[in-house]
């Protein structure tokens, strides 16, 4: 890490290659806030109200989106650099491979253990294309937008993966078994990502342990994948 | 287009960015307030006036009015100590709310027996039922404060229907009815400061209920007082209850403690 005295800006070897000053931690931090309590505001404040699937809960998620694409652009990100990219999908897949399986394995011997593989939900069709689109939704915001602010506001390493996996596990709360389980999964997603940032590669991945869980763990555990105010009702 | 650095990296538009997101903060507030509005307005019924007047061992009452819909009869629910109890229409008169040119009629008022409770100190409140979102939601408000009340005895409720109508210097005067079998005398007994006094049988007629109690007016009991010094004496009638399940009978407290207060000129008179 080279500092600059005279106009305190900060170099370090960023894979983004930016030069980042102060400012620009703050404003990465403001930004990883900002979109954060977009989904907060859908989960818990706009889903208790209304009909079961309100229409209401996308505002928030749009002008979060809205939000992301406009600080790709302020960035001078591009495709390639957030992860929309087929060139570098098969290593991405072989380092995401072993922790997957050993995840899909594990999952498999606690439902097997707590008598779960009762769900039917795995059955439909509609649910099962839409999944690893909703991964890829999902592994963009979390990956492609937090953890890249997150690099910018802590560096590299296990600082930034850390408050990655911590911003998705709060996101699933009060589902206390899910939280424990995304916080694990945004650990390694995030390490990965860092590493070889391939969004699709990821999406597979959080297709796969998604799949497991739902079909092999047992309703009581997960509360049918609820979180926010739903969980309560 | 982004600037280049000297270095030709990328600079950041920060102040385009700071922009963005001061803007969508605002949007946030304003988003939040205009949730907050609306769901408050739609989960909650801000025309929804009552409130809970009486809480006791023996009842429980209130009244609970819609201003926007009048004529409408709300659903309250009974809580004590934080547990649901009961549920009912509020639908029993309170003429007060017409008198007070609240209601058109006077059905608003909720009357709940108080159930059988431990003895010692109770909380109850009383939630009024607003259905909202296609009946997808049911929100609870919360009628007037909770009140806290005494049970220092097991009341006749719900076993025993009576009341204890007053009490003087000569007499104690009152009735009670066994709710499961109407035709039954039931046997009452006098304490005086938590001392045995007399028992009787509720066998004396009572013509005046004839319409309340339609099955039997022989429900009345009268006990005349015992000389007692002057003093402030606490004054209850007991219902007995004999039952299978509890090992002997159970006294239960008809109305309330009555307060007998006898000044020395009354004492004298009445020992004389």
């Amino acid at each position: 890490m080279k500092i600059t005295l005279s106009n305190l800006d900060v170099d370090e070897p960023c894979q983004h290659g930016e030069t980042l000053t102060t400012s620009d931690r703050l404003i990465a931090t403001w930004e990883i806030v900002s979109v954060v309590s977009s989904f907060l505001v859908a989960e818990w404040l706009i889903q208790p109200f209304g009909p079961r699937y309100n229409p209401l809960v996308g505002a928030p998620l749009v002008v979060a989106l809205i939000v992301m694409a406009l600080s790709h652009y302020a960035r001078g990100e591009n495709l390639q650099t957030i992860g929309w990219r087929i060139d570098n999908f098969w290593p991405a897949l072989r380092t995401l491979l072993p922790p997957t399986l050993g995840a899909v394995i594990l999952i498999a011997i606690v439902g097997w253990a707590l008598g779960g593989f009762s769900s039917i939900k795995w059955r439909d069709w509609r649910w099962l294309l839409w999944l690893p689109f909703w991964a890829l939704i999902q592994q963009y915001a979390l990956q492609g937008f937090i953890n890249r602010r997150a690099q910018i506001a802590l560096g590299l390493g296990y600082r930034s993966v850390l408050l990655v996996a911590s911003i998705f596990a709060m996101l699933h709360l009060p589902n206390v078994w899910l939280a424990i389980g995304t916080f694990i999964g945004g650990l390694v997603w995030a390490k990965k990502y860092q590493r070889c940032p391939n969004l699709f590669a990821l999406s597979v991945s959080h297709a796969l342990v998604s799949l497991m869980v739902v079909a092999a763990l047992p309703v009581s555990v997960l509360r049918g994948l609820r979180v926010g105010i739903r969980y309560f009702v | 287009m982004n600037r280049l650095s000297r270095t030709g990296k990328v600079v950041p538009k920060l102040g385009f960015l700071t922009r963005v997101l001061i803007f969508k903060s605002v949007i946030d507030i304003l988003l939040i307030g205009v949730i907050s509005v609306v769901s408050y307005y739609s989960a909650f019924n801000p025309s929804l006036r009552g409130s809970l007047d009486e809480a006791g061992p023996e009842w429980i009452t209130g009244w609970v009015l819609d201003l926007s819909k009048a004529h409408a009869q709300i659903e309250v629910q009974l809580y004590i100590d934080g547990r649901f109890q009961e549920s009912r229409l509020a639908d029993f008169p309170q003429p007060n709310l017409v008198t007070l040119n609240l209601a058109p009629d006077d059905k608003h008022g909720f009357f709940f027996y108080t159930p059988p409770l431990e003895i010692g100190a109770h909380e109850a409140r009383v939630y009024a039922v607003h259905e909202s979102g296609s009946g997808e939601r049911r929100t609870l408000q919360q009628l007037g404060n909770p009140l806290r009340f005494q049970t220092s005895a097991a009341p006749a409720e719900p076993y025993f229907k009576g009341w204890v109508d007053g009490v003087d210097q000569l007499s104690i005067r009152g009735w009670v009815v066994d709710k499961t079998s109407p035709q039954t005398p039931v046997q009452v007994r006098l304490y005086i400061d938590n001392r045995f006094v007399e028992a009787r049988t509720a066998d004396y007629p009572r013509p005046d209920l004839k319409g309340s109690l339609p099955d039997n007016e022989k429900v009345g009991f009268i006990f005349l007082l015992p000389t007692l010094l002057p003093a402030t004496h606490d004054v209850r009638v007991y219902a007995v209850k004999h039952s299978e399940s509890e090992r002997g009978p159970s006294l239960r407290l008809i109305g309330r403690p009555l307060v007998l207060n006898l000044p020395p000129s009354e004492s004298g008179r009445q020992a004389q």
